[in-house]
């Protein structure tokens, strides 16, 4: 069967844009090889945490900051007006969504795992922000054997930072506690309230905020923290965890179960392959066991380097696997220092047109084709903190463009 | 035995001469034994992690010989008998793979008889193999394969040696002291008189009868610091490592020795190399990108398709060799090592030993051990290669699947903490206990870290433990350094699937734990 768009990946991108072409009445098929890179990602929605060319300094507002960005980083590529617009879209529908996000407008500081504090622009609910901390006496609850949830560091640079910081050591509820069978754990337990009143003892008495490894459920997560609130008397809040991320597994979760709701049709464990070209439009993508999808228009959201979307050669050249677009590379990647080798490693992509489109030798190279995400050249995700940000931008306005070309 | 030297065996006598040993690589750790044994009283002084300099920062063998049998057939016979005495003594550290020769189709084709006259020459026992065999048994070699000589090469890890070395010495009454600098010596009457050494915040002087230079590349900076000279000839090496053990036997080319021509079987990896480049500084450890192109097309000849492997890190070493007076440019250095006595340049009681090899790192302690015991004109006769060490378990040989089968044994299921090179919390609770570890020195005892991901996901697990035993425990400073360090190796590979790792764990250090790249890291930094 034909359909309107065909995605190419699971990432956020991908995800965001199947939403939004399913939200305009298009059929839409999804084919990924499975892996996501939101299973790796803290809590929240990085927007632009740090200033580009600045070594680093601290943003307050994002959208301020985004004329500062290189010419052709996507956000430039889209302008502030549509970031804006789909940021703000994919906010008002966490709702329908089932994702908690909070956020002031502004880029709030976040505990990372090692105690660090990085900005955020829309917090995950109940994740651990320094304003929340700070003045106060933090319980730290962590499980036993939970080795992801180094525990150890996060008491100690909390208390660097002068916030008065307890662990307090749980029995392990499931058996080789690893972050998923926690969620699991919590997930399927009849009475999570029994269980956080089962701990309200263990609370030091002065405490302002419970602290626990963020693997508070994977589905029935508000439930789950709203009973730990109740029976714990105070606010609770979660830190990250060393991979799996549980919080990025939500998000996927439920964009995934959404489009799916509106009629996506998803191929997950299909590496798609081959992909003839026809005058500048593509007609049909084969995957490797030789099925072939044929669609009006087609989103490449396959994660760059760190997903298999683009891949390098022992010469440093980059290549785009699927299509053979036109990669935008300086040289080959074999820079003098490591910052260099990553900045190169992140930087490298596929250049488009202002809609998203590739450019081959500056042209056109095919009309109904619209790349996303980090296989999108000129933007740097640690270094900007701008992960979430870009895929939605881009995954929203990929979408967009697709519709205004079958719309004609 | 004379009435100044020191009585054979313990107790050590109160009168017995002080020797201050320098460098905790193979050769000083040997040298502290060598002389313990002798009766000597002895204080190692080691300016980082024992074994953190060229002993580790090698291609991983224990050699038979055969790679200098056409060459200096004499040498290749030390190794060979040195290897022997080797796995007799340490055989837990030491992986019997055995070598072999091939002579490719571009390769000379008589030097392969010349190869195995040579051996046999040097007693290396060698055997003629049938090029269709070696195919079979070695299927990613290249198939252009004319003939093969297996000869008796083996690996050695050499953390495991230099820590056997110096349990045995500090069993002996000797004294180890890692994270200690030699600054510089007190002289009188053209005599050593005290040694003085920096470490632990503060600066101390060590009287000692005697010095023993063993500070490998570093044996030149060492021997200005009492004005003596050692003319040395360093040559950086650069090695690629990659996450499978194509060949179960450690491969040479069977031609005249040169570079990028050895692949090396070594824990779950391999070690492919090297390049050689003449450098001034011992410190320089920086792997160029044109030295990588050059190991890569060196190691296509040997493994057709070799670029396409994952290759998930590059590191360089620096070989100490002795520049003889009258060497003439352009000829290679002779490889065997050398005892310089200082007394006729001016320096009583001060000597340096350089050159040789990991392998004949006992050969040359004593050599060195006969010296001073010359010097001191005391008659006790060298014990090392008879003596059992104290550590010595009659194990059999160490394999690469040994940690697999120790956890299936005991049974033991406790969290993993090191996937890539399963390591369990209780191999390391054992070592944190002990206190004064940091990550660089528990990757070295425990293999954390060394595996296709490179920490990135131990390395937070460990801070984790590290943090909890001591609250003082600097964690987001040593997880920024550490992986800092462990970067410079990985980005010289990031091409295939290490392009995706090292981005992985940009995403791991960077983004979950905040932490920011540390770009002023030192070539010294895993050392101390
Ligand atoms: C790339 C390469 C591959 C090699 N492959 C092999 C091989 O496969 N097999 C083999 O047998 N040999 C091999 N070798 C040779 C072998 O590694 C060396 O010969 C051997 O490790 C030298 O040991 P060492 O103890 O003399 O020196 P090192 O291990 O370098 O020890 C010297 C020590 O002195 C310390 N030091 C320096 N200055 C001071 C100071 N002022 N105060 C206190 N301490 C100080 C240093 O920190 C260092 O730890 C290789 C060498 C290289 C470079």
């Amino acid at each position: 069967m034909k359909t309107d768009a065909l995605i190419l990946g699971s990432e956020l991108d991908g995800l965001v844009a199947a939403l939004r072409l399913l939200e305009q009445g298009k059929s839409v098929r999804l084919i990924a090889t499975g892996g996501s890179s939101l299973h790796y990602a803290p809590d929240g929605l990085h927007l632009l945490g740090y200033e580009p060319g600045t070594g680093g300094a601290v943003v307050q507002n994002p959208y301020e900051a985004v004329d500062a960005l290189p010419e052709r980083h996507p956000y430039r590529l889209l302008g502030k007006a549509r970031v804006r617009a789909a940021v703000d879209g994919f906010f008002e529908r966490r709702q329908e969504l089932g994702i908690e996000l909070s956020s002031n407008g502004r880029n709030m500081l976040a505990v990372s795992l090692a105690g660090q504090a990085v900005p955020v622009f829309a917090t995950g609910l109940h994740q651990a922000i320094f304003a929340d901390l700070e003045g106060g006496a933090v319980a730290v609850f962590c499980y036993d054997g939970h080795r992801d949830f180094p525990s150890g560091i996060t008491i100690a640079e909390l208390r660097r930072r002068q916030i008065d910081a307890h662990l307090l050591r749980l029995e392990d509820p499931c058996g080789s506690p690893d972050s998923m069978r926690l969620a699991r754990f919590f997930d399927s337990h009849d009475d999570t309230t029994a269980y956080f009143r089962s701990i309200r003892d263990r609370l030091p008495e002065n405490s302002t905020c419970a602290l626990f490894p963020a693997i508070l459920g994977l589905d029935r997560h508000g439930e789950i923290m709203a009973a730990a609130e109740q029976a714990l008397g105070l606010p609770c809040r979660e830190l990250p965890t060393l991979p799996p991320s549980i919080p990025g597994m939500r998000l996927d979760r439920c964009l995934t179960k959404r489009i799916q709701k509106l009629g996506a049709l998803l191929h997950l464990g299909a590496q798609a392959i081959g992909a003839p070209a026809n005058n500048g439009r593509c007609d049909a993508v084969s995957d490797e066991t030789g099925r072939r999808f044929e669609a009006e228009t087609f989103v490449i959201a396959t994660g760059g380097v760190l997903m298999g979307g683009l891949e390098v050669d022992s010469y440093g050249l980059a290549r785009e696997p699927v299509f053979g677009l036109e990669v935008s590379q300086s040289g080959p990647l074999e820079a003098d220092n490591p910052e260099e080798v990553l900045d190169a490693l992140h930087v490298v992509g596929i250049e488009t047109d202002d809609r998203l489109r590739p450019l081959a030798g500056g042209q056109l190279a095919y009309e109904n084709l619209f790349v996303t995400g980090r296989t999108l050249g000129h933007w740097n995700p640690p270094k900007e903190s701008s992960v979430e940000g870009v895929a939605i931008a881009t995954g929203w306005a990929a979408a967009d463009q697709a519709c205004a070309y079958m719309e004609g | 035995m004379s009435s100044q030297g020191p009585s054979k065996g313990a107790p050590r006598r109160v009168s017995a001469p002080r020797v201050a040993v320098i460098g905790g690589g193979a050769t000083g750790c040997a040298v502290a034994r060598d002389l313990l044994l002798r009766g000597f009283r002895v204080t190692l002084i080691e300016f980082g992690d024992l074994g953190s300099g060229t002993s580790s920062r090698f291609h991983g063998m224990l050699q038979s010989g055969g790679r200098y049998a056409v060459s200096d057939t004499d040498y290749a016979a030390e190794c060979m008998r040195e290897r022997q005495i080797v796995a007799g003594l340490v055989p837990h550290v030491v992986e019997p793979t055995g070598g072999l020769f091939v002579s490719l189709q571009e390769d000379p084709p008589a030097f392969a008889d010349e190869f195995r006259a040579s051996c046999e020459a040097a007693e290396i026992p060698v055997e003629e193999l049938d090029p269709e065999t070696v195919r079979r048994d070695e299927p990613h070699l290249s198939p252009t394969i004319r003939r093969a000589f297996a000869v008796p090469d083996a690996t050695i890890n050499p953390w495991g040696l230099v820590t056997a070395l110096c349990d045995d010495a500090r069993a002996l009454g000797g004294e180890i002291l890692t994270r200690h600098q030699v600054t510089g010596f007190e002289l009188a009457g053209g005599r050593i008189r005290a040694v003085r050494v920096a470490g632990g915040g503060s600066e101390r002087t060590l009287e000692a009868d005697c010095v023993v230079n063993a500070a490998g590349p570093w044996a030149a900076r060492v021997a200005f610091l009492a004005d003596q000279t050692v003319d040395l000839e360093l040559t950086k090496g650069s090695i690629l490592v990659f996450a499978h053990r194509f060949v179960s036997k450690a491969i040479n080319r069977c031609r005249p020795s040169t570079s990028h021509d050895i692949m090396v079987p070594t824990g779950t990896v391999s070690l492919f190399g090297t390049t050689s480049e003449v450098v001034d500084d011992p410190d320089t450890t920086r792997v160029n990108p044109e030295e990588i192109q050059s190991l890569l097309e060196g190691g296509e000849a040997m493994i057709p398709g070799l670029r396409s492997y994952r290759a998930f890190r590059a590191w360089a070493g620096v070989r100490p060799l002795l520049k003889p007076a009258d060497w003439s440019q352009g000829k290679p250095l002779p490889r065997r090592h050398k005892v310089i006595n200082h007394a006729p340049l001016g320096l009583s009681g001060f000597f340096t030993v350089c050159g040789g090899s990991l392998t004949t790192h006992r050969a040359m302690a004593e050599d060195l051990g006969n010296q001073v015991c010359h010097h001191f004109r005391a008659i006790a006769p060298c014990r090392t290669a008879t003596t059992p060490l104290a550590s010595h378990r009659n194990t059999s040989h160490w394999r690469p699947a040994e940690s697999f089968e120790s956890i299936e044994a005991e049974n033991r299921r406790d969290s993993g903490i090191c996937e890539c090179e399963s390591v369990s919390q209780s191999d390391l609770d054992a070592l944190i206990s002990e206190g004064g570890y940091g990550l660089h020195d528990l990757r070295r005892r425990l293999r954390i870290g060394f595996g296709p991901c490179q920490g990135t996901f131990c390395a937070g697990r460990v801070a984790g433990l590290l943090a909890e035993a001591d609250p003082g425990f600097p964690a987001e400073e040593a997880l920024a350094r550490f992986w800092s360090e462990r970067l410079k190796g990985m980005t010289r590979t990031a091409w295939g699937d290490q392009a995706r790792q090292v981005l992985l764990s940009d995403l791991v250090f960077r983004e979950v734990m905040g932490l920011r790249l540390r770009p002023e890291i030192l070539p010294s930094e895993d050392r101390r």
